[in-house]
């Protein structure tokens, strides 16, 4: 790429609510700009990952960078794509970070969302300059001047001359970059200052080692030059710069100030480097780092175990390597009884502990065994001690513990009045405190409920979602923690406690949830040589109970010449099958059953 | 020791259960089947070796070709390979496709055993599973069998639709009373791709559940025991010692070759099998393929898994013999973890005969 004008340079990223038509946009603006022709372009570029596509969520922010001509100059565009789900507001904050400007899409059909609002704030949080669009104009359900007053009223922007566009059509994509180029400021560039480049994500990769994406903040970066980390002693050389072309890799000579990119160093440890941190020359470089993020914690947790248990150190690795552009995953080993040695991992939400989960099985080839998702609580001893818990079988006998505390989030729901019935009725269910409702306009309120961390985390985004016909959003923060009537439930089978299957819930939901695990677990556990008694259990207490019978019968067919090999076969698939499971006590249960009590709709 | 099995594929029209290889042809094509099964049979008589124990035809239905075709197959069997004078020599045939004058002519040509296929008494259930005769056929076509073929061997299923604890009782109290020499009594098995498998999966048929079917079994066990029918084998049962030879040929591993298409084969090491297109055969003759050649490994562990069928079980010196292996020390370990669903003494190792239900559990401790 030939030498680029500062002025001529744009930062930008894209936000928006979930479904609301980001990485379409993404894909017409690069399409839109001669990057790739749309014959070779698969739909949704800047989702790379198989999962992305599948999902039709963006997971990773991805960046890259495209030109485009117009009145005889050329300019450069920075496009950093950002996740949507509430999970992953993190990385958002993240992508932020590295931009000036931010497109704001709000579909012409459903108006601003929860997510919308929220990725607004962290926009306006970060200084940027907000681009609203309205997007999915050509559907019959549009309403334009609805939503442009919706614009106005609920986030305050200014909607003269916003740009109305179909992304999926191709509709109005000029005037999203035209207004990119005229509103969103050229970076600030301080090629002199000394070297700082704010590292907003980095892979591993075999050949580079680790790749990391940069904002330049000040100063120059070439190939060649001496660098380090503020928060690591060691130093590196550069091997390599460039930019980032949709799903490659794109080398320059240097990066300047104001400018998205990658450096390699021949980096080998995924320890050397940490998103956040900022990197420097070694030789007069910046005395200070460049404001970082603030570190997030983790809101669920759960146990991840090989199912093959001699490949934990295959797990260890990919954990390593998800952590290095995840720095939001966070693990610690772990065993189980049942399940051997595997990770006690924090997660920022169910759909992020999914994907993690996926990104192992897929990317790293590993058969993995997940425990039911909890939180972490704050036990208080009658001995006057406390601890914190997040995983079920550290909790102490019931006759140590005083009281114990559980997180609470504060939730906003959004959502048309017609559902308000629907949603409050679901909020209660859920051990939820209302506090107020606003109505936003007449067709938009505003539910405003403090909600057990704990209670969120199954299924209260699905289930939201179904009462709601789709129309209701949900945007949520942590808010300390509650005292609360928990208990922990114990799964036994064939009389022993199998560890990787205990939970804690509430006082008030344990019958139930008990009735239900031990009925999942009766159909999942294939019969076996003998009867197995599934017992849920508060301590001693044994509150539900489900038998497995005993197996009665293997299909005696005929036996001829020709069946003789067909039937080796199935036996020894029988015994690969039996190796795939766990075994608790004489009881061998497959994979699947730990799946099973995650999967619960209460 | 060998043995021959013969594959006649040829059906009047195809049973709801079976994923056997079996079309319904005209007789031109019979014939021309049979014009190359010859030609197989005598081609390959060259290559092998072994004093014949046991030939069997098989199908599909083979009287459902001409009485000539099935003398000329028995001939060429015979001026073609070494049998032994005491050799069983089985013919399998449905209700109504035979008559008294054809099994008159079928012993005197040297077939010395005959089974039968009836799968149940009762006319809703052999309607629901596709047989071709009735209740009233099937007694009709075993009174003529009793007289001429006294070594006779009837079927029975477990496990079909609309069949009850009653129903099939009552099938077997006719079955007895019809005198054959041996009953094979099998439970209902959904093949893919079978018109019933597809029934059931789309909800038009139900089958018993499995606890249903092993209450049905334990009690055709109990009953056929009683009348005098002793259990050798999980599903097959004897009066009088007159046990299935060719079929315990099978599960002793000893040689066996097939002929006609989709037939299979055992020599020495080696398993083998013909292709299943009728047309391929009749247009080029028998196209043989490797299935697997078995290492000493896999031969114990299929012997094992058939004798263990058996009710007689693992004859300890036999394994010795044939292996070289002291079963007792080799298998130590699945031998002590199964002990209760096991008969250990000093010459056999049998699963007892009340956990032969649960046969593929003890089994598979041994693979």
């Amino acid at each position: 790429m030939s030498v680029i004008k500062e002025e001529n340079l744009r930062n930008f990223c894209i936000i928006a609510h979930i479904d609301h038509g980001k990485s379409t946009l993404a894909d017409r603006l690069i399409e839109h700009c001669g990057t790739l022709s749309k014959r070779d372009m698969e739909s949704q570029i800047l989702d790379s990952m198989d999962l992305e596509r599948e999902r039709g969520i963006t997971i990773k922010l991805t960046p890259v960078k495209m030109t485009y001509e117009v009145g005889g100059e050329t300019y450069y565009l920075n496009l950093i794509d950002t996740p949507g789900h509430v999970d992953f507001t993190y990385e958002v904050s993240r992508s932020l970070a590295a931009c000036e400007g931010a497109i704001l899409i709000v579909d012409a059909t459903q108006g601003v969302e929860a997510q919308t609002l929220a990725n607004v704030y962290l926009a306006l949080d970060n200084n940027l300059e907000i681009l609203p669009v309205i997007n999915k104009i050509d559907l019959p359900g549009a309403d334009i001047e609805k939503v442009k007053k919706e614009i106005e009223d609920v986030i305050g922007l200014d909607c003269t001359n916003i740009p109305l566009i179909s992304a999926k059509e191709g509709i109005g994509i000029e005037d999203v970059l035209t207004a990119v180029i005229n509103k969103v400021p050229a970076p600030k560039c301080d090629k002199a200052a000394p070297l700082r480049a704010l590292i907003f994500d980095s892979y591993y990769d075999n050949y580079k080692g680790v790749v990391c994406f940069t904002r330049i903040a000040e100063g120059t970066v070439k190939v060649g030059d001496s660098i380090k980390t503020f928060k690591s002693d060691k130093t590196f050389e550069v091997t390599e710069v460039g930019y980032f072309a949709p799903n490659l890799l794109y080398p320059a000579t240097s990066l300047d100030a104001g400018e998205v990119g990658y450096i390699a160093a021949s980096i080998k440890s995924v320890h050397d480097t940490h998103v956040g941190d900022t990197i420097t020359s070694v030789e007069g470089g910046a005395l200070e780092p460049l404001a970082g993020y603030k570190k997030v914690l983790p809101m669920v947790y759960s146990g991840i175990y090989p199912v093959d248990g001699s490949r934990f150190s295959d797990l260890k690795d990919a954990l390593m390597k998800l952590n290095l552009n995840d720095a939001s995953l966070s693990f610690q080993p772990d065993s189980s009884q049942a399940l051997g040695f595997g990770f006690r991992c924090g997660f920022l939400g169910l759909l992020h502990m999914e994907i993690i989960q996926e990104r192992i099985e897929r990317e790293f080839n590993l058969e993995i065994i997940t425990t039911a998702p909890g939180v972490s609580y704050n036990v208080y001893k009658t001995n006057g001690t406390n601890l914190t818990v997040d995983n079920p079988s550290h909790l102490p006998p019931i006759g140590e513990i005083d009281y114990i505390e559980e997180p609470i989030v504060e939730a906003k729901i959004y959502s048309p009045p017609a559902y308000l019935g629907a949603i409050m009725d679901l909020c209660q269910e859920k051990r939820s405190t209302y506090h107020n409702m606003t109505y936003l306009d007449s067709n938009r309120v505003e539910l405003h409920y403090t909600i057990p961390l704990n209670e969120i985390i199954y299924d209260f985004f699905d289930a939201l979602k179904s009462r709601t016909k789709g129309y209701a959003s949900l945007d949520y923060e942590m808010n300390g923690y509650q005292r609360s009537e928990l208990v922990k439930l114990d799964l036994m089978l064939n009389g022993e406690v199998c560890d990787a299957l205990s939970i804690i819930v509430h006082k008030e939901k344990a019958y139930a949830r008990g009735r239900i695990v031990a009925e999942k677990l009766k159909a999942v556990i294939p019969r076996q040589m003998f009867e197995i008694p599934i017992q849920a259990a508060i301590g001693s207490k044994v509150i539900a109970r489900e038998t497995v019978k005993a197996m009665r019968k293997d299909v005696l067919a005929k036996c001829y010449g020709g069946d003789i090999s067909r039937k080796k076969k199935l036996l020894e698939k029988q015994k690969e099958g039996k190796k795939k499971m766990r075994q608790i006590g004489t009881v061998q249960i497959p994979s699947e059953a730990f799946v099973t009590i995650l999967k619960i709709d209460s | 020791m060998l043995s021959l099995y013969i594959h006649i594929p040829f059906c009047y029209r195809k049973c709801a259960y079976c994923d056997f290889v079996s079309y319904s042809v005209n007789d031109d094509i019979k014939h021309n089947y049979v014009v190359k099964l010859l030609q197989e049979i005598e081609s390959k008589s060259g290559e092998y070796s072994g004093v014949v124990q046991s030939v069997y035809l098989g199908g599909g239905t083979p009287t459902a070709i001409s009485l000539p075709d099935i003398m000329a197959i028995l001939h060429c069997v015979k001026a073609n390979y070494n049998i032994a004078s005491d050799a069983e020599i089985t013919i399998e045939g449905n209700p109504f496709t035979f008559d008294k004058a054809m099994l008159v002519e079928l012993k005197k040509g040297g077939f010395n055993r005959f089974s039968v296929g009836v799968q149940s008494f009762h006319d809703n259930e052999l309607v629901a599973i596709d047989r071709l005769h009735s209740k009233n056929q099937a007694v009709e076509a075993c009174n003529v069998l009793k007289e001429i073929f006294p070594n006779y061997s009837l079927d029975l299923m477990i496990g079909i639709p609309l069949q009850t604890m009653e129903s099939l009782a009552r099938s077997i109290e006719i079955a007895v009373s019809l005198a054959p020499s041996h009953i094979s009594c099998y439970m209902l098995k959904l093949e893919e791709g079978t018109k019933l498998t597809a029934m059931v999966e789309k909800g038009l048929v139900e089958v018993a559940d499995e606890d249903t079917v092993a209450d049905m079994y334990d009690m055709v066990v109990a009953k056929l025991g009683k009348c005098g029918f002793n259990q050798y084998e999980t599903s097959n049962f004897a009066r009088n010692n007159l046990v299935s030879r060719h079929n315990i040929g099978y599960w002793n591993l000893q040689n066996y070759l097939g002929f006609g298409i989709a037939s299979h084969s055992l020599y020495g090491n080696r398993r083998f099998f013909n292709g299943s297109d009728l047309g391929d055969y009749i247009e080029n003759g028998y196209s043989e393929m490797l299935e697997e050649d078995l290492t000493e490994k896999d031969k114990m562990q299929e012997y094992i898994m058939l004798r263990l069928r058996m009710n007689q079980g693992i004859v300890l010196a036999d394994f010795q013999n044939m292996f070289n292996w002291d079963f007792l020390a080799l298998y130590n370990e699945p031998l002590d973890k199964m002990k209760a669903y096991l008969d250990i003494d000093n010459t056999h190792v049998a699963i007892k005969t009340k956990y032969f239900s649960v046969a593929s559990g003890v089994m598979v401790e041994f693979m």
